[in-house]
């Protein structure tokens, strides 16, 4: 009986907290400048362009599958074991073409930090791992490119993502897509950019004066309409442009090649078209290798448990995943 | 085909991304622990990953999955198949997960699906969805017989499924059960074609007057069944010897023309006398009731009167003996049987005796018994219990070591409606001696085929007796919880029960120990009155309208203002004719909309004309 009066003594201070705090936010979303407002800023400080995407005809689409389709690359990690640094790390690339008879490319990599010469701190790990899995991303999409000849090769994530984490495997993406003229466009799903937020600041209500992208974005664009950012302001060799794809508010980030910049509105009508009404946003290509590539729990402890020995698991396993439920 | 997830002793799950699963197919696992396990598939799935159930969800959306083929990427070939399988004997440990499963050869299966040899049972259909372990069955096993595919009969490419004779011994009785149009007629038909085949003699009674085996449903190499079973109407060709009957008997003959009441039944106990003939008996009603009608007093009149003939005399004194004993019994109770007795007369049951259908016994034919359902059911009762009695004297006789009993052969009774004969809580007379077989005539070779839509309305021992259970489509609720509780049948099996495909059942069977899906065998006879009755509308009203025509025809043209006089001629001419204007105008009107006259506009007003 004690543990129900505390768990409403609890409840109680929390409901109150929970009150207050979402009272705050709902006055910031009141403070929200109305939709027409922030299109006008936006377009009057030459941040970019509103434009409309269109669904490609079915002779559109014959005509990518002529010339070769399209492929998508997508990563995954999973870990197994217990508290860092003991456990092991699983890092999967997945290429995957539109034409069936291409065998698919699945890149796997193992790691444990247990097995560096000096351990690092966990977050430095983590970096690395993030860095390792852009690369082997980036060698699948190399693969990719290499082997499907798509007409369009799309990545999951920024392409300055693959830049920065994969530098040397990007130039040759971008060397071997400019001269096999294959498109090469990058998926956000969540964007983290706050570029409009930092360019109008003084135009904006002081709650946003450092919002994201995607809050500045919300709401404010029709179903297939997109807003592409102007050259030079934001990630240098790239084209960007948000874009509400599906009936989402919260738009999606795609990222092309500058050199393929005169594929932009063709690569927003390809997004639009593969992406499903009712989704997030995504395109249901994008969903269809992420879950392939991503392994199910139950089925990565099978595969260590079978490959790692069960005494060797008995030793990574925390102590608390033993506590019963 | 691998076996995936949690698995049991009992029941395991199996994926395959190439086949698709089919209910009750056979699959061998080959558990590398425990050797090779038999199952049978229970239920059937097949799940696209990328096109989850619910309907809110991402992905579904046709027009995104249709770009994506278009770009060459078919999401329906991700499709992964499921089946969960039953094991049919359980394992000492649960089957090891990832095992490999596949389709058995025929010999790793053959005692799970063929019990009995061909000659010695009676081939009632294929095994369902055994094609592909059917491919490596013997030689002599294949294309035994047709079924019916899409409307067309084909050879069938399954598993024969075969009945054995010798099992009847040990489980003698077979319940058929099915709604109309479920196929359970031609389960019937097949059980009857077989039984003839094998010349077992056999007795069906054919209320719907369909159980006539000589016209061929058209399939090639099909027997031919003429001089295999003989129809007998009753009344016509058969019937019961009066003096052969009991007060019982009687009684239930008396009341298969309307239920007696209480005092017309006594009335019959008290005037029936053994070894009457009907003659005898029904002098003594006619006498009673003329007796009854004129009283003591007037009786007593008339045979007070001089002169009178010495016939009369004779016959009066004989109304003032029967008033005399039986002056309990009131008039309107013997005229009730008078009138009764009179209807079964001219029915013709009393002219003749059941000799044909004995003859036709011991010469190991299907005797087809017909005759209106009222009259069917009493007569079934006599007959039956007669037949029955013959067999049962001979057998006791033979165990007793007496000789001299004549031979009288083992065989089937089958009946469809069955539950009109043997109905749950109420008595007919025929539910006794069917219950009697049901419940002994095992012991002396007589075995039951009885078909019903509703199970639930059969007498329960009966029902408990049916060993062998051919369960075709069936829609009520209350019938398929009858079936479950009398048979080994799942809740996934019954479940699937109001869907069955017509000719599609389940066996359920001690003699297999499981439930078994087969496909009924297309039969090599077909009943008289398949037609459709609408078609048959279409015909006559069609017939009708060209014979009209004919007669109009010679009258034409026919304005509007001499209708009368077409009319006339017609109706003059044609004797059989009687037409009215009005009924010329409607007639003249359908053949213009019909297109076979056109009607013109003139000075003199509008005509009909030849199109």
């Amino acid at each position: 009986m004690k543990k129900e009066e505390n768990f409403t003594d609890v409840s109680e201070d929390l409901k109150e907290k929970i009150k207050e705090t979402a009272e705050k936010l709902r006055e910031r979303i009141s403070k929200r400048p109305k939709r027409e407002r922030i299109r006008t800023v936006i377009e009057e400080n030459y941040i970019g362009e509103f434009l409309k995407a269109d669904k490609l005809s079915e002779s559109e689409l014959d005509e990518i599958k002529l010339k070769g389709g399209i492929a998508g690359v997508d990563g995954s990690i999973n870990s197994i074991g217990g508290v860092y640094p003991y456990l092991f790390y699983i890092k999967r690339a997945l290429g995957l073409s539109s034409e069936k008879r291409r065998e698919e490319i699945l890149l796997s990599e193992v790691d444990s930090p247990l097995l560096l010469d000096d351990l690092m701190d966990e977050e430095e790990y983590k970096a690395l791992l993030k860095k390792g899995l852009a690369e082997l991303e980036a060698k699948a999409a190399k693969e990719a490119l290499e082997r499907f000849n798509p007409k369009v090769l799309f990545l999951d994530g920024s392409l300055v993502r693959f830049k920065i984490e994969a530098k040397d495997y990007f130039e040759q993406i971008k060397n071997i897509a400019l001269n096999k003229n294959v498109i090469v466009a990058g998926i956000v799903e969540g964007i983290s950019t706050s570029l409009i937020s930092s360019l109008i600041r003084e135009l904006l209500p002081s709650v946003f004066k450092y919002s994201a992208d995607w809050e500045i974005l919300l709401g404010i664009m029709d179903m297939g309409e997109y807003l592409e950012i102007k050259p030079g302001l934001f990630k240098e060799g790239f084209r960007t442009f948000f874009m509400r794809s599906s009936i989402d508010p919260k738009p999606i980030g795609v990222d092309i090649l500058e050199e393929q910049k005169e594929y932009a509105k063709f690569v927003a009508n390809l997004v639009y078209t593969l992406t499903p009404e009712n989704s997030r946003g995504i395109p249901l290509w994008m969903d269809i290798i992420d879950k392939r590539v991503k392994i199910r729990d139950p089925f990565m402890e099978m595969v260590a448990k079978s490959y790692l020995g069960e005494d060797f698991m008995e030793v990574l396993t925390p102590k608390r995943e033993k506590r019963n439920p | 085909m691998n076996v995936v997830g949690l698995t049991t002793s009992h029941e395991v799950y199996i994926a395959s991304k190439e086949r698709k699963f089919r209910m009750n197919e056979l699959i061998l696992i080959e558990d590398p622990n425990q050797g090779p396990v038999i199952g049978e598939v229970s239920e059937t799935f097949s799940y696209n990953r990328y096109i989850p159930f619910s309907v809110n969800h991402d992905f579904f959306d046709a027009k995104v999955i249709e770009s994506l083929k278009r770009l060459g990427y078919s999401i329906d070939e991700e499709e992964v198949n499921v089946a969960k399988v039953k094991l049919m004997t359980e394992t000492t440990y649960p089957i090891v997960t990832g095992s490999k499963a596949r389709v058995p050869q025929f010999f790793e299966v053959k005692n799970l699906l063929i019990k009995g040899k061909k000659e010695e049972g009676l081939v009632l259909g294929e095994i369902k969805h055994t094609e592909e372990t059917a491919l490596t069955m013997e030689d002599e096993l294949k294309g035994l017989f047709y079924v019916l595919n899409k409307g067309s009969a084909e050879k069938t490419k399954g598993v024969p499924f075969i009945l054995d004779l010798r099992s009847f011994q040990q489980y003698p009785h077979i319940g058929i059960f099915g709604g109309s149009g479920s196929g359970k007629s031609f389960g019937m038909r097949v059980i009857m074609e077989e039984l003839m085949k094998k010349r077992i003699p056999s007795i069906i009674l054919d209320p719907h007057y369909e159980m006539d085996f000589s016209n061929s449903s058209g399939l090639p190499e099909s027997p031919d069944f003429t001089f295999e079973f003989q129809k007998f109407q009753i009344g016509e060709d058969i019937g019961v010897e009066f003096s052969a009957l009991s007060a019982r008997d009687l009684l239930d003959l008396l009341s298969a023309v309307k239920p007696l009441t209480e005092a017309m039944s006594s009335a019959v106990e008290i005037l029936f006398k053994k070894g009457d003939t009907y003659t005898s008996f029904s002098s003594r009603i006619e006498d009673l009731c003329e007796g009854l009608e004129m009283g003591k007093t007037k009786l007593d009149k008339m045979l007070s009167v001089e002169g009178l003939k010495d016939s009369e005399r004779e016959k009066y004194k004989r109304l003032r003996e029967l008033i005399e004993e039986y002056s309990n019994i009131p008039l309107p109770s013997v005229q009730g049987i008078s009138w009764r007795l009179k209807r079964l007369y001219y029915s013709g049951i009393f002219s003749h005796d059941i000799n044909p259908v004995v003859n036709a016994l011991k010469a190991g034919k299907l005797s087809v018994i017909q005759g209106p359902i009222w009259l069917l059911q009493v007569f079934a009762t006599y007959i039956l219990s007669s037949l029955y009695r013959k067999r049962r004297d001979y057998k006791d006789g033979e165990l007793k070591g007496e000789i001299g009993h004549e031979y009288f052969p083992p065989f089937v009774v089958a009946t469809d409606e069955a539950h009109n004969f043997a109905p749950k809580g109420y008595d007919a007379p025929s539910k006794g001696i069917i219950k009697e077989i049901a419940q002994e005539g095992r012991k002396y070779g007589v075995f039951l085929v009885l078909a019903t839509q509703r199970p639930t309305l059969l007498d329960e021992t009966v029902t408990a007796q049916l060993n062998t259970k051919i369960i075709f489509r069936t829609v009520r609720g209350n019938d398929i919880s009858t079936i479950m509780e009398e048979t080994d049948l799942s809740s996934e099996e019954a479940k699937r029960l109001p869907y069955l495909p017509s000719g599609d059942a389940f066996v359920s069977t001690p003699l297999f120990g499981r439930t078994i899906a087969i496909r009924i065998r297309y039969p090599y006879s077909i009943s008289p009155h398949i037609k459709n009755p609408f078609d048959e509308l279409v015909e006559q009203s069609k017939k009708e309208k060209d014979e009209y025509f004919n007669l109009i025809a010679e009258e034409l043209p026919i304005y509007e203002t001499t209708l009368l006089k077409a009319a006339k001629n017609i109706s003059s001419k044609n004797p059989k004719v009687v037409l009215e204007v009005n009924a010329l105008k409607n007639i003249l009107e359908e053949l213009v909309r019909e297109g076979k006259l056109k009607k013109e506009e003139s000075p003199f007003g509008s005509f009909y004309t030849e199109a």
